[in-house]
C-alpha cells in the first residue's frame, strides 16, 4: 500500500517536472529524415529527463526570430546565421557536431554528371540554386566566390532559385530546373547515402572549405540546468552505444564545443560581401 | 442487283434469319456504338480537362503566392507533379508577359524563356485586377486515347457477343425449321411411297404456324386417303358393273383407239391387254363410216372374232372427247331370224300350194266341163285355149315363186334402175290417166339389180291400180347409210284395217283380174335381201310401202327430178 502510494507519487512528480521544450531543425537536416530526427530528439529526452519536441521552419530568419521570441529554445541552425543573428536574437553556442571526426564542412558546387561545368563561374546565365539566404554553404560561400571574382549573384545567375533546403538544391539540379547549386557536403554524403541513384546522375565540381559546421545554438535565457544537461548528453553521445547509433544515421561523429570565435571566417565573409554591396551601389549609381 | 437478290431468295432459310439478325444488329449498334465512343471520348476528354482545372484551382492561392514571390522552386515542384500525370504532356507556369517561371521540361524551357505554347489549358491566376500568370497545360492525347482505348474497345466490341448470339440463334432456329419440315416430309414420303397407313400425325414442342400446317397436311392426306378409297370402291364398282352386262364395251378416243374394253371381249377371244391403243377400225367391219349416228341409233356391225365373226349391234354414246362403243351379240337372234324367214316361205309356199291348187282347179273348170263335149265350137276352143294358157302361167308363176332364183349381185345407179321401172309401167298409168311422182337420191349402189325391180314394179303397179282415174301415186328412193330406202305411196282407198295383215299372202287380191301373188313376191324378195317391209294405210286416203334392204353402196349427192 505504501508501496504504490510512493509509486503515484513519482509519477505525479514525473508529470509536473515534465517541461516541453522546443528543438528547432532548419535546412542543416534534411526535415524529410523525420525519422532520425524523431530518434535524436527520444535519445536526448531519455537521458536528459527533458522533453523535447521539433520544430521545423522554413528559412533561418524564421528560426532566430521563433528564438528571439522564446518559441524555440534548441536549434540546429547555419553558421552564417548564428554569426548575423546571435546578438539580435538572444542565442549562444551549445555544441557543436562533429563531421567525420571534425567540427567542419564544405560547401559543394554540384551539377548533372552529364554536363561539362567545371567551375562555379561556369554557370553565368544558367537557374543556379541557393538554399536559404542566410545559408552558409548554400548561400554565402557562392556569394563571396563570385563577389571575390567581381560578380553579383542575382546578376549572375538567371535567377537564382532559392530551395530554403539543400536536399530540395539537390532535386532542383537533378530535374534539371537548375544547372547548378551550392550545398552543404554533410546533406550531400547524407543524401547520397540514402538515395544513391539521385545522386549517381550528378556531381561534384568544386569544393569550397573547410568552414567552421551548423552549430545547435540555445537561448540566452534557457535555464542552465537544461543547458547544462543537454550539452552534457551531447558531448557523451558518443561514448554510448545507442546514442552512436542515433548519431549514424544523422551523418555525425559527435558533438564537442567551440568557442564562438571559431565562427571567424564566416564572419569575415560576410563583411566581405557587405561591404562590397555596398561599393557595387556607389559605383553602379 | 437483281442477280444478287435472287440469289438472297433462295439462301436457305437459316441463313436468311441468321443474316437478318445480324444485319439489323449492325444497324442498329454499329452507329449505336459509333454514337457512344464518340460521346464517351469527349466526356472522357471532358473529364480529363475538368480535373486537371480543379487541381490547379485548388492550388490558385498558392501559386498565387509563389508567382509573386518568384519562388521558382515551388512553382517548378507543382508543374512537375502536374507532369506527372499521365494525361499531361507538359507543364509550365508563365508570368504576365509570358515568360516561362517553370516548366515540367525545364532543359527545353528554362526560367525566363519564351513561352509560345497556348497548350489545351491556359487557366489564368488573377492578382489584383490583372493577372499575375497563368499555368498553362499541354495534354498527351497519345496517352489519354491509351487509357481509353480499353473503354472504347470494349464499347465497340460490346455488340459483339449480341451479333454472336443471334448468329446462335439464327442458326438454332433454322435448324429446327429444317429438322421439322424434314419431318414432316419424311411423314409423307411414307405416303407418296403408297403406305397410306403409314402416315402420321408430326406432333412438334412448338405449337406454332409449321405444326398448323402439319396438321393441315395431315388432315388434307387423310381426306384424301378417304376419297381415294371411295374412289378405289367405286371403280370396283362401276366395272364390276361393266363386266357383268352383256354388251361388250369400249371406250375410244376421237381417233378410234381403244382406251377400254370390258370382260365380255373375251367372248371374242382377246384379253383386254391386246386391245387397249388398237384402232377400232381393225374389229368392227361396217358398211358406213363407223362413229356415225349417235348414241340412239344402233346398227348391224360385224366384229371381228379371233376365231369367228360375230353380228353385233353397235350403239355409240359421245362423252367428251370419248365414244363409248357397245357391242350386243346379235348372231343368235340373226339365226332364228332366218330360220322365222325360211319357216315363212315355207308357209308361204304352203299356202301358195293350196291357193295354186284351188286356182288351178278353177282354171281346169272350163276343161273338166268341156271333155264330154265332142264337137268343140270355136267359142270352146277359145276357152280351152284360154283355161290353158292360164294354167301355163299359174305353173309359171308357181315356179317362179317357189324356185329361189340364184341372187346376182351388180354395181348400178338407182336413179337408173327406177327409171327403167317406171317405163315399164308408164303405158299402163297413162291408160289410167295417173300421174306418178318421184323423189330418187342419185347414189350408186351394190345389190341384186333384178330382185329390187321386180319388188318395184310390183309396189308401182298395186299403187296404179290402187288409185281411180286421174289419180296420184309416188316413188322415193334413197340411201341412208348402208341401207336402201324404197318408199312407194297412193292417194287411192286405203287398205281396211283388218286387211292388212293379209294382203301379204299369196293369191289373196281384191282385184278382177290380180293374181294375188305381187305382194307375196314383194315379200320373198325382200326377205331373200335381209330386208323388210313395213305398210301404213289410212282408209280412203291411201296407202304407203315402205322397204328397207340393206346394201353396199356410195352415197351420192341428193337431187330431186321435178
Amino acid at each position: 500500500m505504501q508501496k504504490v502510494l510512493l509509486l503515484l507519487l513519482l509519477f505525479l512528480n514525473l508529470a509536473l517536472s515534465q517541461e516541453v521544450y522546443r528543438f528547432g531543425f532548419t535546412a542543416v537536416v534534411a526535415k524529410e529524415d523525420v525519422k532520425s530526427v524523431t530518434m535524436f530528439l527520444e535519445y536526448i529526452s531519455k537521458k536528459t529527463g527533458y522533453r523535447f519536441v521539433p520544430v521545423f521552419t522554413k528559412s533561418y530568419d524564421e528560426m532566430s526570430y521563433l528564438l528571439s521570441r522564446g518559441m524555440v529554445d534548441v536549434a540546429y541552425i547555419c553558421g552564417a546565421p548564428y554569426v548575423e543573428d546571435k546578438d539580435y536574437a538572444g542565442f549562444e553556442l551549445l555544441v557543436v557536431p562533429l563531421y567525420k571526426g571534425k567540427p567542419l564542412y564544405y560547401s559543394y558546387v554540384i551539377t548533372r554528371r552529364d554536363s561539362s561545368y567545371k567551375s562555379i563561374l561556369d554557370f553565368q546565365g544558367k537557374p543556379y540554386a541557393f538554399s536559404d539566404p542566410k545559408s552558409n554553404s548554400g548561400s554565402v560561400v557562392p556569394t563571396y566566390v563570385l563577389m571575390r571574382n567581381g560578380y553579383r549573384p542575382e546578376r549572375f545567375f538567371n535567377p537564382i532559385v532559392y530551395t530554403y533546403s539543400h536536399s530540395e538544391s539537390i532535386l532542383a539540379v537533378y530535374y534539371g530546373f537548375v544547372e547548378g547549386a551550392s550545398v552543404d557536403s554533410i546533406v550531400f554524403d547524407q543524401f547520397a547515402k540514402k538515395s544513391p541513384n539521385i545522386v549517381s546522375s550528378l556531381k561534384v565540381v568544386e569544393v569550397y572549405g573547410p568552414f567552421p559546421i551548423t552549430p545547435i545554438v540555445v537561448r540566452n535565457q534557457l535555464d542552465d540546468d537544461v543547458k547544462y544537461a543537454l550539452r552534457k548528453v551531447l558531448l557523451s553521445m558518443s561514448e554510448d552505444p545507442e546514442g552512436k547509433r542515433v548519431l549514424k544515421n544523422l551523418a555525425l561523429d559527435g558533438f564537442t564545443v567551440v568557442g564562438d570565435s571559431f565562427y571567424n571566417p564566416i564572419r569575415d565573409m560576410i563583411a566581405f560581401i557587405k561591404a562590397n554591396t555596398l561599393a557595387y551601389e556607389k559605383t553602379s549609381k | 442487283m437483281r442477280k444478287l437478290l435472287s440469289r438472297i431468295l433462295s439462301l436457305s432459310i437459316g441463313t436468311k434469319l441468321t443474316l437478318t439478325f445480324i444485319t439489323l444488329i449492325c444497324i442498329t449498334s454499329v452507329p449505336l456504338s459509333f454514337v457512344v465512343v464518340e460521346l464517351s471520348e469527349r466526356i472522357f476528354y471532358e473529364n480529363i480537362l475538368k480535373s486537371l482545372r480543379e487541381n490547379i484551382a485548388s492550388e490558385e492561392f498558392q501559386l498565387r503566392y509563389y508567382i509573386i514571390n518568384r519562388d521558382y522552386w515551388s512553382l517548378f515542384k507543382f508543374v512537375k507533379g502536374l507532369a506527372q500525370k499521365k494525361s499531361v504532356y507538359e507543364a509550365a507556369v508563365v508570368d504576365e508577359t509570358g515568360k516561362v517561371l517553370a516548366h515540367s521540361d525545364p532543359q527545353r524551357f528554362p526560367i525566363g524563356s519564351k513561352y509560345k505554347v497556348n497548350g489545351d489549358i491556359n487557366y489564368l491566376i488573377p492578382g489584383l485586377g490583372s493577372e499575375v500568370g497563368s499555368v498553362i497545360l499541354t495534354l498527351d492525347r497519345e496517352s489519354i486515347w491509351a487509357e481509353f482505348k480499353p473503354i472504347k474497345l470494349l464499347l465497340m466490341f460490346s455488340a459483339l457477343p449480341f451479333t454472336m448470339l443471334s448468329l446462335l440463334l439464327g442458326v438454332l432456329i433454322s435448324y429446327r425449321i429444317k429438322s421439322r419440315l424434314s419431318k414432316i416430309r419424311s411423314s409423307i414420303e411414307q405416303v407418296r411411297k403408297g403406305d397410306l397407313k403409314g402416315l402420321n400425325r408430326v406432333e412438334f414442342l412448338e405449337k406454332d404456324e409449321l405444326q398448323d400446317f402439319s396438321d393441315f397436311l395431315f388432315e388434307s392426306i387423310e381426306a384424301l386417303k378417304n376419297y381415294y378409297q371411295n374412289m378405289d370402291y367405286a371403280q370396283k364398282f362401276y366395272m364390276s358393273i361393266l363386266n357383268s352386262i352383256n354388251e361388250i364395251v369400249f371406250v375410244v378416243d376421237e381417233e378410234g383407239r381403244i382406251f377400254y374394253a370390258n370382260d365380255k371381249v373375251k367372248s371374242l377371244g382377246y384379253e383386254i391387254n391386246e386391245l387397249v391403243g388398237l384402232d377400232l377400225k381393225n374389229l368392227i367391219e361396217t358398211q358406213s363410216a363407223l362413229m356415225e349416228g349417235n348414241g340412239q341409233s344402233y346398227r348391224e356391225v360385224f366384229v371381228k372374232g379371233k376365231e369367228k365373226n360375230i353380228p353385233a349391234l353397235m350403239g355409240i354414246a359421245r362423252y367428251g372427247d370419248w365414244n363409248v362403243i357397245t357391242l350386243i351379240d346379235i348372231s343368235e337372234r340373226k339365226e332364228m331370224e332366218d330360220r322365222i324367214r325360211k319357216m315363212e316361205l315355207f308357209s308361204t309356199l304352203g299356202e301358195m300350194s293350196a291357193n295354186f291348187a284351188h286356182e288351178l282347179k278353177n282354171a281346169m273348170l272350163p276343161l273338166n266341163l268341156l271333155t264330154p263335149v265332142e264337137e268343140l265350137s270355136e267359142e270352146d276352143v277359145k276357152v280351152i285355149r284360154r283355161s290353158i294358157s292360164r294354167m301355163g302361167k299359174l305353173v309359171n308363176m308357181f315356179l317362179n315363186f317357189a324356185r329361189p332364183s340364184p341372187i346376182e349381185m351388180v354395181k348400178f345407179k338407182l336413179s337408173v334402175m327406177v327409171n327403167e321401172v317406171i317405163s315399164l309401167v308408164e303405158m299402163k298409168a297413162k291408160d289410167k290417166g295417173v300421174r306418178i311422182s318421184k323423189v330418187v337420191e342419185e347414189a350408186e349402189l351394190v345389190s341384186s339389180k333384178d330382185m329390187l325391180e321386180i319388188i318395184l314394179i310390183n309396189l308401182l303397179s298395186n299403187a296404179i291400180d290402187a288409185v281411180g282415174e286421174g289419180g296420184e301415186v309416188g316413188l322415193k328412193a334413197y340411201l341412208r347409210g348402208s341401207v336402201l330406202h324404197i318408199e312407194v305411196w297412193d292417194k287411192g282407198e286405203g287398205i281396211p284395217e283388218d286387211k292388212v295383215y293379209k294382203i301379204f299372202e299369196p293369191f289373196y287380191t281384191t282385184k278382177e283380174n290380180g293374181s294375188g301373188l305381187g305382194l307375196s313376191i314383194v315379200l320373198r324378195n325382200v326377205y331373200l335381201l335381209k330386208g323388210n317391209v313395213e305398210v301404213e294405210s289410212e282408209p280412203g286416203r291411201g296407202s304407203i310401202f315402205k322397204v328397207h334392204i340393206p346394201v353396199q353402196g356410195v352415197q351420192d349427192e341428193e337431187h330431186t327430178p321435178g
